[in-house]
């Protein structure tokens, strides 16, 4: 068995030769690993981030959000408008996620290419679910927050279930979104990171791709950095570094693009929350953060307004300081009603693209505007999180504007607050920029280079409209058995 | 002991704790993040403690992010008086004018000043949530679990 190793102390260069190398292990790149290992095939992966293990995770926001997310989580578009939060170490996002798993409604994957489509990936994602463990949720595990979004939804007679997820000794300590202190996470890191080093794929961390190395239209390896030395892998590639960092590495190194699709393409399921003050208590950092949602206005018909998902999202006290609107003494007067508010998130069903490009510095430039339909479906969004708010018996509610707007009654009127940058919205869901149709043929091969395979959110050709891991899984496992196909079992 | 660099006096007992800014820079940051996290009197107590934070939570990361911020420390310093049709230094405003300053940075329209405020205000809020101090006033009762021990970290 190989160890997973960190390429911090390196002193010197090293290169390494195999059958292929897999840049980045998250959701994509640690099902690729491990596939491909356990075919036979000699497997380097390589980690940007550090070596994560559970003792790591302290449950302290000050901690944890430098350790876990990229750019220490100030990731966000140029304009500021959307933060972005991602994964930097071994696993990747599925680290600190939330663990949702929900397959991609038919009518999204309907549109996507020949060979990816529902029945394409049926298997796939069976398989993935089988191995995760993933489950609906036991209603008994359902906590005030997200209990308060169920009882809003039976009110209002509108469409809401109750969530799936890969837990499996789950204590419900809350803290998934800053990673779990009890391993109870089914994720990359916990299953198929080790799986792969088990099947002896070689796992560095601390190690950046800095560059895909061609040779007459073939990738024959990637040049990386470490903090001291350069890591050299000679072998035919797979990216996986995300929708960000796929891109990025992409463009930094020069691949062919006639029409400059790469990086085009991005979507985020922007999100915005609402928040609602009760009378007792809420405590919604007590338990499962994310159990239930409300589908009643999430449409996949290309013309609707209705098309976000709603879902309640808590954050620990830094965190939920962010989310919520203000500065100064008003805002600390909002931060005393923490134990007795909910949150509830509208994340837009996007159809606005963003790009990727590359700065100078090597950090990702992100421009991303909602176009006038997508700002439409977002105002729809919180006028429905105000409803679903004041149904479930909030006496106020809040909503992010840069000037908060706090309501007593439900409004239809929130245009009149509406300017394109405001309010603020987080991400988590990046997808697109090397999408498959676009970048990528319908193997997932980069198009004009060969032996260049991407396994991860980049090959959305759309949004899909709901929490993106599983089908990332699914896909990647897709792709990992193209690229055993291509570079043969040993 | 104060130290003075043109016109920013700086404690050598703080001075000696900075990790990554100078003292004049760490004095404009604790000016921000004290309107920040102001309460409803004056500054919040622990405001210097809270801006300490910054600057060590800066030390660990990125080169590139900590030039950045330092840059727009600089900024808002010396580029907040003119929007306001006044040219004192932000450190030298009343609160209610920094607070002013501080709200067009929010709503502005230009977006590098409305993603710098917000990185400003995560940082701050991050800095001052993270003590359980803070937690009692919140009733947030703070992880069910207990910390690591650090040997194990
Ligand atoms: C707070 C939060 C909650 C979420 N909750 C859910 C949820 O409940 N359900 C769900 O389905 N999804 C959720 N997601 C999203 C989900 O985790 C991601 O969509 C998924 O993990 C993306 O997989 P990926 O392989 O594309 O990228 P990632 O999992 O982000 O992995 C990419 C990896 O590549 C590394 N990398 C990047 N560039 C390089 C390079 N040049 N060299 C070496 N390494 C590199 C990165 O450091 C990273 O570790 C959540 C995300 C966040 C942030
Ligand atoms: S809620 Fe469960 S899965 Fe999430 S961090 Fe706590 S114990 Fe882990």
């Amino acid at each position: 068995m190989t160890e997973i190793v960190s390429a911090r102390d390196l002193k010197s260069d090293l290169t390494l030769e195999a059958d292929l190398c897999v840049v980045g292990t998250g959701a994509g790149g640690a099902m690729v690993a491990r596939q491909a290992a356990v075919a036979g095939l000699r497997v380097v992966a390589l980690e940007e981030g550090p070596t994560l293990r559970t003792e790591m995770f302290t449950q302290r926001e000050d901690e944890m959000i430098p350790l876990l997310f990229q750019e220490a989580g100030a990731r966000a578009t140029i304009d500021g408008a959307v933060t972005i939060l991602q994964g930097r170490g071994l696993g990747g996002s599925t680290v600190h996620n939330t663990n949702l798993c929900k397959r991609a409604p038919d009518d999204v994957l309907a549109r996507w290419p020949d060979g990816w489509r529902t029945r394409d990936l049926l298997p796939h994602y069976e398989a993935v679910e089988r191995e995760l463990n993933v489950k609906p949720i036991e209603t008994r595990r359902i906590n005030r927050n997200n209990a308060l979004l169920k009882s809003a939804v039976e009110k209002l007679g509108w469409r809401g279930a109750v969530l799936s997820h890969n837990r499996e000794g789950c204590v419900g300590s809350g803290f998934c979104e800053l990673g779990c202190p009890v391993d109870g996470k089914q994720n990359a890191l916990k299953v198929l990171l080790p799986a792969a080093q088990r099947a002896g794929a070689r796992i560095v961390s601390d190690c950046r791709a800095e560059a895909i190395l061609l040779e007459g239209g073939r990738a024959v390896g990637v040049r990386a950095r470490a903090t001291h030395a350069t890591v050299t892998v000679q072998a035919p590639v797979c990216l996986a570094g995300s929708a960000i960092g796929s891109a990025l590495l992409a463009l930094r190194s020069h691949f062919p693009d006639e029409k400059n699709q790469i990086g085009r393409g991005l979507h985020l399921h922007p999100g915005v929350a609402v928040a609602g003050l009760f009378d007792d208590p809420v405590e919604g950092w007590i338990g499962i953060p994310q159990s239930y949602e409300c589908t009643e206005h999430l449409s996949f018909d290309e013309e609707s307004d209705a098309r976000v998902w709603i879902v309640p999202g808590f954050a620990h006290p830094a965190g939920a300081a962010s989310l919520l609107p203000g500065f100064g003494a008003a805002h600390k007067q909002r931060m005393r009603d923490y134990s007795k508010m909910a949150i509830f998130v509208a994340m837009l069903h996007d159809q606005s693209e963003g790009t990727v490009e590359a700065s100078s510095d090597g950090r990702p430039l992100i421009r991303y505007e909602l176009n006038s339909s997508d700002q439409r479906a977002l105002l729809h969004g919180m006028q429905a999180c105000t409803r679903l708010m004041f149904a479930a018996g909030a006496r106020r509610v809040l909503l992010p504007f840069a000037t908060p707007l706090e309501l007593d009654a439900p409004s239809e009127n929130l245009q009149h607050h509406y300017r394109p940058l405001d309010p603020l919205l987080t991400a988590v869901h990046p997808m697109g920029t090397m999408a498959l149709g676009r970048v990528c043929d319908g193997e997932a091969r980069v198009r004009g280079i060969t032996h260049l395979w991407v396994a991860d959110g980049s090959l959305f050709p759309s949004s899909i409209g709901g929490p993106p891991q599983l089908t990332i899984y699914a896909a990647a496992r897709k792709v990992a058995a193209q690229i055993v196909d291509t570079l043969g079992h040993r | 002991m104060l130290r003075s660099v043109s016109g920013y006096h700086l404690d050598d007992n703080i001075a000696a704790r900075l990790s990554v800014l100078s003292p004049k820079e760490f004095l404009i940051l604790d000016a921000i993040v004290g309107r920040i996290v102001a309460g409803d009197g004056d500054g919040p107590k622990n405001s210097v403690e809270t801006a300490l934070f910054v600057d060590r939570y800066l030390g660990n990361l990125d080169p590139a992010l900590q030039k950045d911020l330092r840059a727009l420390l600089h900024l808002v310093e010396h580029a907040s008086g003119p929007w306001r049709f006044s040219f004192s230094r932000f450190t030298h405003m009343s609160d209610a004018h920094k607070d002013a300053v501080l709200y067009d940075w929010q709503v502005s329209r230009l977006v590098f000043r409305r993603r710098c405020f917000q990185a400003l205000r995560s940082l701050a809020f991050l800095a001052y949530y993270r003590e359980p101090t803070t937690w009692i006033e919140l009733g947030y009762t703070g992880p069910v679990l207990p910390r690591p021990p650090l040997g194990n970290r």
